[in-house]
């Protein structure tokens, strides 16, 4: 079904003009709201609750089975016989703890190679996921296995529509997730008849994503955030601050109100807005200055150094430890070392990594240094079909790997060390991938298209492990789970079809609870920004139950519901 | 019509009243207002369209006298007028000027049937009037237009032995085994020769020395595998003739390509391939191998991307493109063409000063070859007029008589086989890209003045895809590009044989945007493109499986004729919306892009919905109104067999037509390369994969039946009925569509798509969801589908619009579906309602992407007698700035929705920027430090180029009379009185040195009048139409 927002478009409209004409006619105006717009008090604490949401778009399909690995399911091995993890012969998988990450060698940021051990006593990382071990054991992650969405698309194209418009098996939708969001902000706000943020949901990459489209509302998507400044006169600065200046004066002049003048009014009023908010932002690589802290730091020891004393004895960086955002290789680690070495294992991400941690930065900053409530950005090459893990560090999934892992490690130590509009506490950082990998590698060493994967949530809010006594991070992906992970051969990882992993999570769970529990939406706005999340009898996205097939699903399904990472 | 409106006002202290305007379109309350301060105030409302204001005041009612007007306040809320309430008892009158109508619909219509007001057309409208202007775009074949015209002749002036008229044909493609077949696909005859077969592959070595690996690429082009294939050798082993069809084949020693002998393949009947056909099995692929070399080293080859490359020559014949020559299994597959045709020839002039060192350059923008004859450089502007200043020109002496050639073109020559006219012409060979100077053909000392006017021109045959010829003077003030100008990307685009890309269509569709006089053609082509979306990429990947590096032009051609077709549709007078509907069920790109092309509904096969959905949903009838799910279920068998194949030119049209190029028999499950030669991709009805089964459609369905088994109710009760709110006479009437059964033949079963179409394009909710489209293009954002009630005698005036829409579009006349749904008529009944002419309506809408970049080109633009322009565009620079406005990207849209025509979809700060940006860049480019670099790309404007054109010199240097006249030209639906701010801040930009290459205080009327580029003059000029155009205002239309 198409969805059109005349009602949402009336009242935007309403807001524009409140806002044009000021508060005393907006509140003569109110009276007029027809009943179907009325909306007397805001329903939520979307982007009034300071809180934020970071989202990281994994495209291509990640292999979840290859990030949070079932580590004690034999079937694991067996099914993937080049390319597996190995077990650590030392390491007590079977028992709880924490991530049990090891130091390795002073030259190798990544000298382990085995499976790290999880809390939970059956799951374990990627040793190229290594970073995640802190951020794993501070608490402030949880990682969601199994999930995926009923009557699951193995094509690209179709489930990336459905995570982002939110409605499985209905390409016909055409707007976002987080774009409806936003949208509930924005109603609030104008109920309120209360000015509104300029910049709600941002993007940073090629276009605006699914998920943040919309016709009711614009979103923002930065290509090139340096791009974000205006041009004046070129002649030299004066021409600029000239043009600028009597830009701004203008938007100012009055002319009879018309339709569509109360939003390009808004949207002038945001220009200039968010131009001075830009304008205080260092978006260039100069202003790349964020680094870890010092190992001893109040976070703990992160084990970032990795016992590579020559990085903090190297010239003009005693012991700051590494860049957070490795944009070129001379912020990305082992490169700066005194003796000029370049080891590629020194490198915090593959070299290939930097133009998605020029975006992550500039999500990053514009979260922390704006009033926007969405931030986020993609990152591709997910799309393993072939020789998937060459080397297992250095290898094409191994360094995809690499990527998740420090952009959660270096977001959380960024909003802990370096916050300004939000901090750790209050933001959650997520990631999307369409579907997952098959559990058996096919014969090029690689794997094909799946069903249910893993989702990464991070956030200083995150009810992960430790954070009361006994827990875990690890979300479906144990045998002691209520809906447990069966081992074998005819187990979890072969619930469907003998090689897809079938889901106990919906991702519209995840980023439904994010969104209620976080952001702040009310039941009722949940419900419209995804549709079903109260067909509870049917549907069982809030509390779990059996989703039946076919009116839902292709076989009958016990879920989890929302999985409880906020409290 | 000027509008004037007088209020005369009797108020003494204490009197409170509302005064209504009953002249206006809108209610405007006037009001005074007596305060406990002693000072009484008279209110009034802010006016669209105003003029002029005027308050007057006295005691007597028969002189009053105008108040001082700085007392009269403008603010959000209106006009105040504030005075001491001190006085006895006064009169007050209020006049209110309003732009006239005529000037009013004017700058509406230059706003929404074209792509923004241009400086000529204001001053044509002002002549003609609007209405005339209306009649004029309605009946855009009345309108000439050469923005894109070309001449050509297809001739070959030099009569040739047959013999020499092989052709030589290449192919690549996979490879899957390695036996290589020549066959025909029916009876016939045809000689072969000069046949070779190559493997191509990329090999990767890695070797392990001591525990280092190393690794190597190699590229491989083996040589000639065929053994035999020149025919030189007697016709035996290993070419072997299998089966019966073909054994009548003998090596011919009377004709032969090359060397003495050819091959003459006769047919008696069909061949096929394995065991029908001449036939020799070739050496093995190159295979992957691993294994420990003689050092001890291990290594391994690993092949990636085998495919084998095919050439060989043939003598056309009738039959001869029923030629296959193929590798078997999915291998490479190579045909025979369509007969030639004598070559193409295309006509340019260009025209232009000399330069003191007069040389005249011939080349092309890289390796390729080409002919040019006919070539002409006259004195003045008109060609060929006078004599023909170069020697040789024709071209029937030998080339070095007057010609030279350096570099790169160095073995071109004079060619006795090829003419447009006489006996020979220039046939250039480039072995890399020419420059001019020093890199091209030429002929110097050249009997031409400098700084004179001459006049070049010439007939060419198209050089090889992608390459551009020159020919200019140097000093290049005589530039000539055919392949480059709005003609040349025009001639490529229809040729159809996949020399124009992607960038040229789109190049093509702005330059006509911006500068062609069929304007409401341009809005209609932009509007039903993006209507009836297709995605160019979708069809790109779609022919990915069969081309190497073509698609991209295959899925450019299918675009671009699905594009002209609706033109040529909306050319017609009687054109319905059936017609452009037409277009679009038939269009090769729809069929791909909504996966009609493998939808089957034989046997247990179920037919795809996609398009039957967005056919009801986007298409025609509009979502949730008046189909259900149902409907598409039953409706998306009759689209079943709707699918696409390759045929000869002269089948464009046919969809029964035979496929004319062999390309593999698993056609979307291979890699097998077409022929890289010509054959077009059109919409064929496939009448096996048709499903005949089905039920009526818009029923009302008996749900006790699965939707994926419709059935309807039984009688009355099972058809879909028009709501009440249609009134009458079409409320309770029947719209359900029954298909008639038996239809088992190719010629009927296609009927089936054309009566849901022909029921669709005439059903009152189509009517109703395209009216609502189009007034959303031409009125305003706020109408809407499937729920105005018409008999609603309250109902909004938007609904009355619609419903004025729907009865145009049900009444008959001439043309398909008994006239109904004529579209001129639709828009006639738009651009003359009051909506569209009432004050309120202009700049009540936002420019999409394309708008606002066409209109920013045109605001500015001016056209000279020589045919240049004060503001132009080359077309290509729209990608860029569409795409950073929000990801407009032409021609490829990728949700079926097509763009959307919501301001609030494309105006968000973000978006804003990048159009300030546009605007600074396109203004002040001519100052762009490298450091900024030009987000306008080759969008130019020269302002003072204009002014100095429209202005009389002596208000060159009077700010009022400059911004009075860029006003004027920019914002002339807006009405003086409320410009008067910007035109004072204007007016102090201009005045403000502070930006000056050396910031000074002199005001404008002391600088010296200038257009170059860094004179203050220009800087102030420039930035002060820049700040203007970089406004709210102009972002709307």
């Amino acid at each position: 079904m198409e969805h059109y927002h005349f009602n949402i478009l009336s009242r935007r409209s309403f807001l524009d003009k409140s806002m044009k004409t000021g508060l005393a006619v907006a509140l003569s105006t109110l009276v007029d709201i027809p009943m179907v717009m009325k909306r007397a008090l805001a329903e939520g604490n979307i982007g009034l609750n300071g809180k934020k949401l970071l989202f990281i778009w994994l495209r291509g399909a990640n292999d979840g089975l290859n990030s949070v690995i079932p580590i004690l399911d034999p079937s694991y091995a067996t099914s993937r016989p080049a390319l597996r993890v190995t077990t650590d012969p030392a390491a007590t998988y079977g028992t709880p703890g924490p991530a049990d990450y090891a130091f390795g060698s002073a030259t190798d940021l990544y000298a382990y190679k085995m499976a790290i051990k999880l809390g939970n006593g059956f799951a374990a990382l990627h040793p190229a996921l290594k970073f995640l071990a802190p951020v794993y054991n501070a608490g402030d992650l949880a990682l969601i296995h199994r999930v995926a969405y009923p009557r699951q698309s193995r094509s690209h194209f179709d489930s990336q529509n459905y995570w982002e418009n939110g409605n499985p098996n209905n390409n016909l939708v055409k707007d976002g997730i987080f774009y409806r969001t936003m949208l509930e902000y924005l109603n609030d706000r104008a109920a309120q008849g209360a000015p509104s943020s300029a910049l709600t949901g941002v993007s940073i990459q090629g276009s605006l994503p699914l998920i943040l489209r919309g016709s009711a509302a614009p979103m923002t998507n930065l290509t090139d955030p340096l791009r974000y400044d205006l041009l004046g006169v070129p002649n030299d600065a004066n021409g600029n601050l000239k043009a600028t200046n009597y830009l701004n004066a203008a938007n100012g002049y009055i002319v009879p109100d018309k339709r569509n003048r109360g939003l390009l009014q808004l949207q002038y009023e945001n220009l200039r807005t968010t131009l001075t908010q830009f304008a205080n932002i260092d978006f260039t690589e100069a202003g790349n200055t964020y680094q870890d802290g010092f190992t001893s730091n109040a976070l703990g020891d992160d084990g970032i150094t990795d016992g590579d004393t020559d990085w903090a004895n190297a010239p003009g960086h005693n012991g700051r430890g590494y860049y957070l955002f490795p944009t070129n290789s001379e912020k990305n680690g082992g490169w700066r070392r005194p003796d000029n070495t370049t080891v590629f294992a020194k490198y915090a991400v593959p070299t290939s990594l930097h133009g998605f941690f020029a975006n992550l930065k500039a999500a990053a900053l514009v979260l922390n240094n704006t009033d926007a409530i969405i931030a986020g950005t993609e990152f591709g090459g997910f799309d393993t079909h072939v020789n998937q893990q060459a080397d297992i560090i250095n290898g094409t999934h191994p360094g995809l790997n690499r990527g998740i892992g420090w952009a959660m490690h270096a977001l959380r130590k960024y909003f802990t060390l370096y916050h300004n509009k939000v901090d750790w506490n209050n933001e959650v950082v997520v990631t999307l991938s369409e579907f997952a990998r098959t559990t058996i590698q096919n014969a090029d060493v690689g794997t094909d298209h799946a069903e249910a994967s893993v989702m990464f949530v991070a956030g200083g809010g995150i009810q992960g492990y430790n954070k009361t006594p006994g827990r875990s991070g690890v979300y479906g992906c144990s045998p002691s789970d209520s809906i447990p992970w069966v081992t074998g051969t005819s187990g979890s990882m072969f619930g469907i079809d003998s090689r897809y992993l079938k889901r106990i999570h919906d991702f519209r769970s995840v980023l439904g609870e994010i969104i209620r529990k976080h952001l702040g939406a009310s039941d009722a706005q949940l419900g419209r920004i995804i549709p079903g999340y109260l067909d509870e009898a049917n549907q069982h996205l809030r509390n779990g139950g059996t989703v039946l097939a076919p009116t839902y699903d292709k076989i009958n399904t016990a879920t989890k519901g929302e999985p409880g990472i906020l409290i | 019509m000027h509008r004037r409106i007088m209020v005369v006002a009797a108020a003494v202290a204490a009197l409170f009243g509302i005064f209504t305007f009953s002249a206006l379109a809108q209610k405007a309350p006037l009001s005074l207002t007596v305060s406990n301060d002693g000072t009484k105030s008279l209110r009034f409302p802010l006016t669209p369209g105003l003029d002029s204001l005027q308050i007057k005041t006295g005691t007597n009612l028969n002189s009053l006298g105008p108040v001082n007007s700085i007392l009269v306040r403008k603010t959000p809320g209106g006009y105040v007028y504030t005075t001491s309430n001190q006085l006895p008892a006064q009169f007050y009158s209020l006049q209110l000027q309003q732009m006239s109508s005529n000037s009013l619909i004017t700058a509406n219509l230059l706003n929404r049937i074209a792509y923004g007001p241009t400086p000529d057309e204001l001053e044509r409208l002002a002549v003609i009037g609007p209405d005339a202007y209306i009649n004029e775009q309605l009946a855009p074949e009345t309108v000439p237009s050469s923005v894109d015209s070309y001449s050509s002749v297809k001739t070959n002036g030099v009569s040739l032995p047959p013999n020499t008229n092989w052709t030589l044909v290449t192919v690549t493609g996979n490879v899957s085994s390695a036996t290589f077949y020549i066959y025909l696909r029916s009876a016939g005859q045809v000689n072969v020769d000069a046949m070779e077969l190559h493997w191509s592959y990329v090999l990767t070595a890695i070797t392990n020395t001591g525990g280092v690996l190393t690794t190597n690429v190699y590229t491989n082009y083996t040589a000639n595998v065929l053994t035999n294939g020149d025919f030189e050798l007697p016709f035996t082993t290993p070419w072997t003739i299998a089966g019966t069809t073909q054994t009548g084949s003998f090596r011919d020693t009377s004709v032969a390509c090359s060397g003495s002998a050819s091959l003459r393949v006769v047919a008696t009947a069909a061949g096929t391939g394995n065991g029908n056909a001449i036939q020799q099995v070739v050496t093995n692929a190159p295979v992957t191998a691993r294994g420990t070399n003689t050092s001890g080293q291990i290594w391994t080859n690993a092949i990636s991307g085998l495919r084998s490359v095919i050439k060989f020559a043939y003598l056309p014949t009738p039959t001869s493109h029923m030629l296959t020559v193929r590798l078997s299994g999915d291998g490479t597959v190579g045909s025979g063409n369509d007969q030639p045709t004598d070559p193409e020839w295309v006509y340019a002039t260009a025209t232009g000063p000399a330069t003191a060192t007069p040389t005249l350059y011939i080349y092309l923008n890289g390796a390729g070859e080409g002919y040019i004859d006919d070539l002409k450089l006259v004195a003045g502007t008109v060609p060929e007029a006078g004599p023909n200043l170069l020697m040789n020109g024709n071209f029937e002496q030998p080339f070095g008589t007057g010609w030279s050639a350096t570099a790169n073109f160095d073995t071109s020559y004079v060619d006795n086989t090829v003419s447009h006219s006489g006996s020979g012409s220039l046939h250039i060979i480039a072995e890399d890209a020419g420059s001019g100077s020093g890199n091209a053909i030429f002929q110097t000392n050249l009997p031409i003045a400098n700084t004179q006017p001459y006049t070049v021109s010439y007939w060419y045959r198209p050089a090889t895809r992608g390459r551009a010829l020159t020919v200019r003077l140097s000093g290049s003030f005589l530039n000539s590009v055919p392949d480059n100008q709005p003609s040349g990307i025009r001639r490529r685009l229809d040729r159809a044989d996949f020399s124009a890309a992607i960038e040229d269509l789109r190049a093509w569709h702005c330059n006509n945007a911006v500068a062609s006089p069929r304007q409401l053609l341009e809005i209609l082509t932009q509007f039903f493109e993006n209507h009836f979306v297709t995605q160019y990429s979708k069809t790109a990947d779609y022919f990915d499986q069969y081309y190497d590096g073509l698609q991209n032009n295959v899925a450019t051609d299918l675009e671009f004729r699905e594009v002209s077709r609706w033109r040529a549709a909306l050319m017609n007078p009687n054109c319905t919306f059936y017609d452009l509907l037409k277009v679009h069920v038939e269009s090769p790109a729809e069929i791909i892009y909504l996966d009609t092309v493998v939808s089957r509904g034989d046997g247990n096969n179920v037919a795809n919905e996609n398009y039957g959905r967005e056919l009801l949903e986007l298409f025609t009838m509009g979502v949730d109104n008046g189909y259900d799910q149902y409907d598409i279920v039953a409706m998306s068998l009759s689209w079943t067999g709707w699918t696409v194949d390759i045929v000869d030119r002269a089948d464009i049209d046919n969809p029964f037509a035979l496929r004319s190029r062999e390309y593999g028999r698993y056609p979307g499950v291979g890699f097998n390369a077409v022929s890289n030669i010509i054959g077009v991709w059109t919409f064929v009805f496939n009448n096996t994969w048709h499903g005949t089964n089905r039920a009526p459609i818009l029923s009302v369905w008996d749900t006790n039946f699965p939707a994926t088994d419709p059935k309807p109710l039984a009688g009355e009760a099972g058809k879909k009925k028009y709501a009440a709110r249609f009134g009458p006479p079409w409320a309770g009437t029947s719209y359900q569509l029954v298909i008639p059964a038996g239809r088992t033949t190719p010629q009927t079963g296609i009927l089936d798509g054309y009566d849901v179409i022909r029921h669709l394009s005439t059903n009152l909710h189509t009517a109703e969801f395209i009216s609502v489209k189009l007034c959303q293009v031409f009125v305003h954002e706020d109408f809407v589908h499937g729920v105005y009630d018409y008999t609603d005698p309250n109902r909004s005036r938007e609904a009355e619009l619609i419903r004025q829409c729907i009865l145009a579009w049900d009444t008959p006349g001439p043309g398909t579906v008994a006239g109904r749904g004529n579209i001129r008529r639709v828009l006639r009944t738009i651009l003359n309602s009051d909506l569209f002419r009432e004050y309120g309506n202009p700049l009540q809408k936002v420019k999409t992407p394309i708008e606002f970049v066409a209109s920013s080109v045109r605001a500015l633009r001016s056209v000279n007698a020589d045919g240049s322009a004060t503001a132009t565009t080359d077309g290509y620079s729209f990608t860029s700035p569409l795409n950073r406005m929000g990801s407009m990207s032409l021609f490829n849209r990728a949700e079926p929705n097509g763009y959307p025509e919501y301001a609030s979809a494309w105006i968000s700060a973000g978006t804003l920027a990048e159009r300030v940006r546009y605007i600074q860049s396109l203004l002040t480019a001519a100052n762009a430090s490298p450091a900024r670099p030009g987000d306008a790309g080759n969008n130019f404007a020269n302002p003072v180029a204009l002014l100095q054109k429209k202005l009389a010199a002596n208000q060159l240097l009077n700010a009022s009379a400059i911004v009075d006249y860029v006003l004027g030209i920019i914002f002339p639906g807006e009405g003086r009185a409320n410009l008067d701010q910007y035109r004072n801040a204007a007016i102090g930009y201009l005045n403000d040195g502070s930006a000056d290459p050396s910031p000074n205080s002199t005001p404008f009327s002391q600088l010296s009048v200038s257009n170059a580029a860094s004179s203050a003059y220009d800087i102030r000029v420039r930035g002060m139409v820049s700040y203007l155009m970089t406004l709210q205002r102009f972002q709307e239309q």
